[in-house]
This record gives structure tokens, sequence and C-alpha cells, in this order.
């Protein structure tokens, strides 16, 4: 069989008929397109999703109160009679975990309303409750102004560190240093300002105060499960300090050997995989779609290579009579069905990275295409081809060459 | 001289239906290299049966057939179009060009089934081409040639592979008269280079041309006579069928 006679009858014949191709091709085009675009958005998020647990830097965990599950209230539910994660864990932690140095409480509440003379947030601030190292554990630099430290941790002072969207709203026009504003009620002093995080993930990242956690637990009591996070001291160390840790947590809270752990552990990879999981079904989904829209594609495409096989039967009857094999008409009409797909395949990968392009522009999502995505929409658009090309292509192969000369 | 074709006992019978049609019935025929014989019958009377078989289009119910000394009547498909590749040189009624490609490339294609190198194949077709004067036109689509031009582009296509036999199946059929004198004299001057022609026609001044004339009917061979051929060392090509009628 001779390839390149192969490929250049194909390619005239494909263009000779460009608008009955292109049409066909849409399928192909969409199968493809959605393939791409899907796996470069998600692709996105999970770039986003790293670099934002990168904060939560290599060798920091966290221990609270339920285990690392997004999405998973039933769960949550299930195990809401687990002790609170206090003090007792805190001190088990710094004083039996050698590998770690810092160890830091964080108390959350959501919804509250900060309020300055005159102007009030919404009722969706994020208060935490943190000793020094909330803002580094938690990737918050400070924009004016300090951080809370020690001293205002061991007195439990009425101060606060504001994030950029409360003290946008509250201090529209003024430095919002050293004024006294109201959180839930409680009086505390504006000691500093977060810079603003701008983050895609979580809107909500500088919808936030902090106050020292001794503050927290003055002013709301200590109901509330703490957030332990953790630093070990040498990354590279990373499991032993989490099992040493989970050890300690045990013993503190009179687990014997064999109870499950009644607390989780937050880990930035785990929370990347547990992101992965989720979108799990969303790429098989996008694939569900993909492979229906590349099936009808192919149905298409068979629907046009009988057409063309009728069409070209005089010529088929011609190419037989001057000692074309079988092999070779079937040959030919397969190399057809393949080009023609993989021409949609190469038109369905430039709409579907100018469509990745455009989501990432629109979202700021940093939106990448996975160069695999590319080799899978052609390998599989080659099998779309052959698998719905053989048949017409075997039927022209069997013409035989006395009918299809005569054929008008 | 070598036996060309060999025909012997042929018979071919077409099923339609419950109905037996016998088409040809126990023909035998021989032609020599170097030939140029004209088959020609009314229409039913076999003579497309016997050009499809002489053509290894298809294959007899009965009897043996040798193309220059190859035995094809029990060959498959395929090896029939290995037969026709490299034996055969077909002229068909209406050009059976590729309308997409050039002339050029019409006349390449058996050397590409034949599975001829690239410069080979230059090399052949450039000379068929050269061959029926039109090394010129080679770039030209059959729409941008006249029906005369596109049979001579249908005549190198048969000559390119130097082939035992040239079979024309009513080469002038769709030619005007003055074409189809050109045509002729082309398929004369092949001749005279030793070509074994076989000329399928039911007209009777085209089958003047041949040195041999077949005449079948009814399936069987009626008559099978050598004639002086209407062209020929005489000069009979000198007048042109239009000036002879301009001049009356």
């Amino acid at each position: 069989m001779n390839y390149s006679e192969s490929l250049y009858i194909s390619l005239t014949s494909i263009f000779a008929h460009k608008l009955r191709s292109g049409l066909t091709l849409l399928g192909v085009v969409i199968g493809v397109m959605t393939i791409i675009a899907t796996m470069s958005v998600i692709k996105g998020l999970q770039q986003m999703m790293e670099e934002e647990m990168s904060q939560l830097s290599a060798g920091v965990f966290q221990v609270q109160r339920y285990d690392q599950q997004i999405g998973d209230g039933g769960h949550r539910r299930n195990r809401k009679y687990r002790p609170k994660i206090g003090m007792t864990e805190v001190r088990a932690i710094e004083e039996n975990v050698p590998l770690v140095d810092v160890v830091a409480p964080e108390i959350w509440h959501w919804g509250a309303t900060l309020k300055f003379e005159n102007e009030a947030t919404p009722p969706n601030v994020t208060i935490a409750g943190g000793a020094t190292g909330f803002a580094v554990n938690n990737g918050y630099m400070i924009e004016t102004g300090r951080n809370f430290t020690q001293v205002d941790v061991q007195y439990a002072r009425p101060v606060c560190v504001i994030g950029a969207g409360p003290a946008r709203k509250l201090f529209p026009y003024r430095d919002p240093i050293g004024e006294r504003i109201t959180i839930d009620g409680q009086s505390a002093t504006v000691i500093g300002v977060f810079q603003e995080m701008g983050s895609m993930m979580n809107r909500n990242a500088d919808n936030r105060v902090a106050v020292p956690i001794t503050t927290f637990t003055n002013w709301w009591g200590s109901e509330r499960s703490w957030n332990i996070t953790v630093h070990t001291k040498d990354p590279t160390k990373i499991d032993e300090a989490l099992e040493q840790t989970i050890g300690a947590v045990r013993v503190a809270r009179g687990l014997k050997p064999g109870d499950p752990n009644n607390f989780g552990v937050w880990h930035s990879n785990q929370i990347v995989d547990s992101f992965n999981d989720m979108t799990k079904w969303i790429r098989i989904a996008a694939f569900g779609i993909a492979s229906i829209a590349l099936l009808v594609a192919g149905v298409g495409i068979m629907n046009i290579m009988l057409v063309s096989v009728t069409e070209r039967t005089r010529e088929i009857g011609v190419r037989k009579a001057l000692g074309a094999k079988r092999i070779e008409i079937m040959g030919q009409f397969l190399v057809e069905a393949v080009i023609l797909t993989e021409i949609g395949a190469v038109f369905g990968i430039v709409v579907g990275v100018a469509a990745s392009v455009l989501v990432g522009k629109v979202t700021q999502l940093p939106v990448t295409v996975p160069i695999w995505t590319i080799f899978a929409g052609l390998i599989f658009c080659s099998i779309i081809g052959i698998a719905f090309g053989t048949w017409p292509a075997w039927k022209a192969s069997r013409l035989h060459p006395i009918e299809a000369l005569r054929y008008e | 001289m070598s036996e060309i074709i060999r025909l012997k006992n042929i018979s071919k019978i077409y099923e339609i239906g419950k109905i037996k049609v016998p088409a040809l019935k126990d023909v035998d025929l021989i032609i020599e290299q170097g030939e140029y014989v004209a088959i020609m019958g009314p229409s039913g009377s076999g003579k497309s049966t016997l050009m499809n078989i002489i053509g290894c289009l298809d294959t007899p119910t009965t009897g043996n057939y040798h193309l220059a000394g190859e035995e094809v009547n029990n060959m498959t498909d395929n090896e029939l179009a290995d037969v026709r590749n490299r034996r055969i040189g077909f002229v068909f009624q209406t050009f059976n060009l590729l309308p997409r490609a050039d002339a050029y490339h019409n006349v390449e294609l058996p050397l590409i089934y034949a599975g001829m190198s690239r410069a080979k194949r230059r090399e052949q077709t450039n000379e068929a081409l050269s061959r029926v004067g039109l090394a010129e036109r080679m770039k030209h689509k059959p729409n941008e040639l006249s029906g005369g031009q596109r049979q001579r582009v249908a005549v190198a296509r048969a000559l390119v592979n130097r082939p035992s036999l040239l079979l024309a199946d009513e080469p002038t059929g769709n030619l005007d008269s003055r074409t189809s004198y050109e045509i002729m004299q082309l398929f004369h001057e092949l001749h005279q280079n030793g070509n074994t022609i076989v000329l399928v026609t039911h007209e009777e001044d085209i089958a003047a041309y041949a040195h041999r004339v077949v005449r079948l009917f009814d399936g069987n061979i009626s008559s099978d006579k050598r004639q002086e051929p209407r062209t020929g060392m005489n000069g009979g090509f000198a007048a042109k069928p239009e000036e002879n009628g301009e001049a009356a």
C-alpha cells in the first residue's frame, strides 16, 4: 500500500467537500474540545489548590476535631460526639513530640459582624482566635500595624488584626490602626491590617478578623474545638512527626490501643488528594460527555464515508482496473476516515486550548492544558476513525470492478 | 510471434434469478503479439463479456484463459488485480480519469499500484505523456483538457506500465470524428511500435483501422478475418475526414 498516494487522495477528497467535511467534523471538534477544556480547568483548579495548600507549607500539619473530608457532610454529622480539642492536646504535643517546635492553636468562628461608628459589615466575617504564629501559619502578611505579640496572647488583650475586607468596609477614608471596633459586641482595638490575599479558592480569606486565642475564649467561652497547627523542625521527618503527634494526642484523649482516632490530622498533600478524589467524578463525567460526542461523530463519519464510497464507485472501479488490490482500496478509505477525524481532532485541540485560555483569563485560574489530553484526543480520534471507517472501506474494497466501472 | 491471448472453450453464464443466461458459448480465440484486432458485434452479442474476460476484470464460468503464458482463469481477485496492473492497459469509452487528479497523477497511478519507486515512476510517466504528445499538459486536470486530450491521457495511462496488451473499449465512442481520427492515428502509431491492441467497437469505420476483425454473434465467434487496414504504409492517414468532407 502506498501511503503518500492514500494521503494525497484523502486530502484532495476531504478538501473537495469542505462544508460537508466540516459539518461531519463538528462532533469530533466538540468532543475533543470538551476533554481538553475540562481537563485544563480541573488542572488549573488543582494547581491553585496546591498553591493555596503550600501556604500550609511542607512540614506543617493540623490536628482538628474532624477528619479531612471535602464535601462530605455525612461523615461530619456522624462524628459530632467527638470530644473537642483544646489546651490538653496542645500541651500533650508540646511536651511529648520533640520533633516539632511551633504548636499553635486556633479557634474559628464564622458569621460575626464588625462595627465601627456608623459602619458595619454584613454578619459573615470569620473570627480566628490564634497565637502569635497565626498569621504565618495561615499565610497572612501584615499590611500596616503589627501582629499580636506573646504579651497580647498572655494577657488576653482586646486587640485585633483585621483582614482587607473589613478594613475597606469600616475604614474607607482613614487609617484603622488604633481605632476601636466591636466584634459581635465585644470591643477591640485594631492593631494591624492583613495584606489582601485576593485568593480565588476562598473569597473569604480577606473577610477575617484575628484576635489572640485567650481573648477569644474570654469573650466566647471555650466550648469551641481548637485547630492545632504543628510545625515540624525538619520537614523531611514529617511522617515521623505525624506519627508521634497522633500518638501523643491519642494518649491525651485516653484512647486505648485499637480504638480509632477520634480526631483528624490535616495535611496539605491529603487535602490535595481529597480534592482530586472529588474532581475524579467531574473528570469521569467530562470523559463520558466527550465519548458520547465522539461516538456520535463516529457515526457521522461512517455516514459520510459511505456517501464518499458511493460517489466514487467509478473511481474505485478505475483503480481496480488499473491494478489496485482490495487492501489498497480499503487502506485508501481508512486513511481518509482517519485523516478526517484527525483534522477534527486538531481543530478540537485548537478550540479546546483557546477555550481553556479564555476561561483562565476570565476566572484568573492558573489554567494549563495537560499535554496528555492532546495525545489522548489524537489517539482516541484515530480509534474512532478506524472503528467507523472500517465498514465503508471494506465495502469499497469488495466492489466488483465491472459493476463499479458501469456505475452511473 | 508468441501468443498473448489464448482462450480455450471459454463460456460465461450469468444467473439472473433462476434463469441462466449464456453470454459466451465455448469461445476459442488466439491473439498473437503485435496484432491489432477489432472485436465487433451488436449489443448482446457477448463482446463486452469477452472484453471483461480478456481484461481480467471477470473470470469465465468454464474454459481456460492464458494471458502471456499465465493461466488466469482460476486466479483470485488480488492476483487478477496484479495481472491487470502488469499486463493490460485499459482505454475506456468514458476515459475514466480521476477528476481531481492532474494528467500526470492519472498516468502515474498504475505505477503506484505496481509499487514502483518515485524516480522510476517519474521517468515512465513522462515518457508515456510524451508518447501521446501531452508532456506540456501534465499539470492540467481532466476538466481543463479537451475530449481528445483526455483520451490521450487515458492512452498514456494504459501505456505507462508497458503492458503486453492494450485493451480499448469503444475508445472513440465519446469523441467527435476529428478527435476519433486523432486517437485512431495514435493507435496506429502504437501498433507500428509493436504494441498488441484489442479494440472493442460496434462502429465499422473504427474497426476498419484494425488488421483483423473478430465478429461475435449470440455468444459465438461468427467470423474472424484478417483485412487490409484502412490505414497503413500507403498513407491512409494523409487525408483527414473533415478535410475530405470540405473538399467534396
